[in-house]
């Protein structure tokens, strides 16, 4: 598929799919770790008698949450560098709106399937915790600052195993277009059972990307208040609730489009394909708010021990399991 | 070990003729009279060669003969329930002393508080900042000014703003997510390093040691319930430990039980909210979920017993308020049960999770010395391996019928601290589960008549009990009249909370919530007044507040 006159729509639907998804992925994990909290969390199906008040499901509690915040006042610190932290949180959003775009949803993607698509996607992905370093560092807040610098090391953690497992992802399909990685999967078996090791790495890289416990540490409330964030509100905090909601959507949907087949099973149909990738969806959240709920915070330093200890390792060996595949394909086909 | 008779026949060599007058009274409490100059004198025996503890410094105003300095030396760690009060008079018209800070530490604070809140000075205090007061009153400067001295290494040096300094200044508080209540902790920091750090109070002082002073005793139990919401039970329990002494009666054995049983249940609430909060600090939400849901069922059962889930109201002078009926006590056994095996699951959680070992173990380390000398009392002197308990070292209620065993841990990081106070909650069920038993078994009545204050068998008393955070101390002078002359309380965060600053240096920031966490302040206890203002700014005070209560309550 070239992008054509229907660019411009096709750009537009995968940006909204993306928001709604992201919206379903974050009341997903806010219902999962309530109910393992002992706590209701939003209802999924109000009670009858509540109904007047609070409609029939508060499934988009995300939404809500975040149109509340678009239309109240923004504040700006006097000493805050405003223009530079009014760009933050845009910067952060186009970043993820393109990348949004690129990113196949179910195998739809009008502009994932140049080479060198999945570098963009990283890049783009790596611009969003630089957005946000740059806003608390601007924000004249000690508790910004102190944040930026922890977001900055978190990053520099977690991004060794996300590259090391995706780029081996890229190996053994033999592309870097995000496309055709997927396509490739469905001609052979899902990288998620091919190289598992990979596939861990790049999960546990996913809960650090979306701050997650334990890895939640540029916001730790009771240390930093809200890190970055903490000077940010109203609809500037409301663009940086809408970039999170993207996030932990395109995270996922990279994640089922590189270890899942991004949902397609060969020979079934595309409503179907669309269900099972919401599903797959649905299930990495589960895995991922399993992993948040029943953890505590790491230390900075400690979690940057971890990211070094497990995920890396898991991504180098599963760098070193994709070649010793790609030898033994290659020794039973010639021998 | 040290017995009293060797403890007062040192005094009396080392002050000969300076001992101006001495007694005891019918509880092990000494009492005697010296002169100004030799109060060091004698914290340097109490202190450093008979190993004892100076738990409070009160100020007694005497009208026109001038204010009496007390300083309550506790050696109950040493002979069950002694405890011996040095008292100095001191002229109306110069009311100045020598500090004993330098030999006993851990009355720095208890000067600070006495020097703001009466004219008496305490001279070549090492740290004469204000405790409760602004540091910037009245004047911004001059308040900040500071001559450091050595001290034994363990009171800190402030962590004051100067601008020739790289380290950068973090304030956590007044208002900060890590802290419940209003407290102020300036941070000085080297990169990632705590380097200093200041302890400043007064945001939630709410002058009840004044109020105390316009009330009748029966009315002060009420008083007292209120100085803090958590530990409400053991404040009452300490403030009528102090009116019994003072009026000399005895309470019956039915009451004592139920007093015993509702001190207990407190602490059971009371650790498993700290449990809570804990894992909240870093960063465990799940597990402040799950023992907040266990605390549910301990208020559960206050409400089910009493009528009310906090502030219970039980504790009155010569016994208590309400009979635990038979059908109560099945009730309360069977929840208890249900209780302990819900506490188990948690102390399991927390004990093998690896990210909780790895996040408290190592942190906010407290060695025994330091304990000892900075005066730290409850789980966290225990944690450090000092066995420090009142309910052991001067039994109150019914703690002597009970048999349990005080709860150490050599550790003395925040790891220990831990497992101290999940342990307590296992000794604190199994206690109210013995209460409960002698309950069932025996009856008797819950209270007897309250003696009128002019037939006071003495002038003035101590009261202790161990709150769930350590010792607490209430001080009652009495002049015969139906109010209490002087109430002074010294509550267990008051001394925990000053070893604060030191616990924080050297670690990091991520490790500070946890670490002030672990000493599990009460900021409402270590302050005790406020000060309300109206939308205009202007100070109201008490008869204006009583009339806005009576309008909302209209």
């Amino acid at each position: 598929m070239t992008p054509t006159v229907t660019s411009f729509e096709g750009a537009l639907l995968l940006l909204l799919v993306s928001f709604f998804l992201g919206v379903l992925y974050s009341y997903e994990v806010r219902k999962i770790s309530a109910r393992l909290q002992y706590r209701r969390g939003p209802w999924l199906l109000v009670p009858k008698s509540l109904r007047k008040t609070l409609g029939t499901t508060r499934l988009l509690q995300p939404l809500y949450d975040i149109l509340k915040l678009l239309y109240k006042e923004s504040i700006i610190p006097e000493t805050a560098r405003t223009r530079l932290f009014k760009t933050a949180p845009l910067v952060a959003l186009t970043c993820l709106g393109a990348a949004a775009i690129l990113t196949p949803l179910a195998g739809y993607s009008p502009f994932a399937s140049f080479e060198l698509s999945l570098v963009a996607v990283l890049y783009l992905l790596l611009g969003v915790p630089l957005a946000f370093v740059l806003g608390g560092a601007v924000s004249s807040s000690p508790w910004g600052v102190v944040g930026s610098q922890r977001e900055a090391e978190l990053v520099l953690a977690y991004e060794t195993p996300f590259i090391i497992g995706v780029f081996t992802v890229a190996v053994m399909a033999d592309t870097l277009s995000i496309q055709s990685i997927v396509a490739a999967q469905i001609s052979r078996y899902p990288y998620l059972l091919l190289n598992p090791f990979s596939a861990a790495a790049v999960f546990l890289a996913i809960v650090g990307k979306l701050h997650l416990k334990p890895f939640d540490i540029p916001e730790a409330e009771v240390e930093v208040v809200a890190g970055p964030m903490t000077e940010y509100s109203g609809r500037l905090l409301g663009l940086i609730e809408i970039g999170k909601v993207l996030l932990i959507s395109i995270s996922v949907s990279l994640f089922i489009d590189l270890f899942l087949a991004g949902g397609m099973i060969p020979r079934l149909g595309y409503p179907l394909v669309a269900l099972i990738f919401i599903l797959e969806g649905f299930l990495v959240v589960s895995l991922i708010t399993l992993v948040h709920t029943l953890n505590p915070r790491f230390r900075i330093d400690q979690a940057f021990r971890w990211y070094l200890k497990v995920p890396t390792l898991l991504s180098a060996l599963g760098l070193v399991w994709a070649y010793s595949l790609r030898y033994l394909h290659t020794a039973i086909l010639w021998g | 070990m040290v017995s009293s008779e060797d403890m007062l026949a040192g005094l009396r060599e080392r002050l000969g003729p300076d001992l101006t007058s001495e007694s005891k009274d019918p509880k092990n409490t000494f009492t005697i009279n010296t002169r100004k100059e030799r109060v060091r004198e004698v914290a340097r025996y109490l202190i450093g060669e008979v190993q004892g503890r100076l738990i409070q410094v009160s100020v007694i105003d005497r009208g026109l003969d001038g204010y009496e300095v007390v300083y309550h030396y506790s050696l109950d760690h040493l002979e069950k329930n002694l405890h011996i009060n040095v008292k100095v008079l001191l002229p109306a018209d110069e009311p100045e002393v020598e500090s004993v800070s330098l030999e006993a530490p851990e009355s720095s604070w208890s000067e600070r508080e006495m020097m703001e809140f009466t004219p008496v000075r305490f001279i070549n205090h090492p740290d004469p900042r204000h405790l409760w007061l602004p540091h910037e009153w009245p004047n911004p400067v001059e308040s900040e000014k500071y001559n450091p001295v050595e001290r034994n290494g363990v009171l800190t040096t402030p962590a004051t703003y100067s601008k020739n300094s790289e380290a950068s200044l973090i304030p956590l508080g007044p208002y900060h997510p890590l802290l419940i209540e209003g407290a102020y902790f300036r941070v000085k920091f080297d990169g990632e390093e705590i380097t200093d750090a200041d302890v400043k109070l007064g945001w939630n002082h709410r002058g009840i040691m004044k109020l105390f002073e316009s009330r009748s005793y029966t009315r002060g139990a009420f008083l007292a319930e209120r100085v803090c919401g958590i530990c409400n039970v053991t404040h009452t329990t300490a403030y009528l430990n102090a009116v019994e002494s003072l009026s000399g009666i005895e309470i019956p054995d039915r009451a004592r039980y139920i007093r015993t049983l509702m001190a207990e249940l407190e602490r059971v609430h009371s650790h498993l909210l700290w449990l809570g909060v804990a894992g909240d600090l870093i960063g465990f939400k799940t597990l402040f979920m799950l023992s907040w849901k266990v605390r549910e069922q301990v208020l559960d059962v206050f409400e089910s017993v009493t009528g009310s889930r906090r502030a219970p109201a039980m504790n009155l002078i010569g016994g208590v308020r309400k009979d635990v009926s038979s059908e109560n006590i099945k009730k309360t056994e069977r929840r208890l049960g249900g209780m302990r095996r819900e506490v188990e699951r948690l102390v399991d959680i927390a004990y093998n999770h690896p990210v909780v070992r790895k996040r408290l173990q190592d942190i906010g380390r407290l060695n025994l010395a330091t304990a000892k000398n900075a005066g730290a009392v409850g789980p966290t002197a225990r944690a450090s391996g000092w066995k420090l308990d009142t309910r052991s070292s001067s039994p109150y209620a019914a703690y002597e019928y009970a048999t349990w065993d005080v709860v150490t841990d050599g550790g003395g990081d925040a790891w220990a601290r831990t497992i101290v106070r999940l342990k307590e909650i296992l000794v604190s069920i199994d206690i109210s589960t013995q209460c409960l038993e002698a309950l069932n078994h025996r009856g008797g009545p819950i209270s007897i008549e309250p003696v009128d204050p002019k037939d006071f068998k003495l002038s003035e008393a101590l009261g202790k009990a161990e709150a769930p955070r350590g010792e607490l101390v209430y001080y009652i002078v009495s002049d015969g009249t139906n109010i209490p002359h002087s109430v002074r309380i010294r509550t267990p965060s008051f001394r925990n909370n000053a070893l604060i600053p030191n616990l924080l240096k050297g670690h990091t920031l991520a490790d500070a919530p946890i670490i002030v966490g672990s000493i599990d302040p009460c900021y409402s206890c270590t302050d005790r007044t406020v000060i309300v203002q109206d939308s205009r700014r202007d100070t109201i005070w008490k008869t204006a507040l009583i009339d806005l209560a009576s309008v909302r309550s209209r």
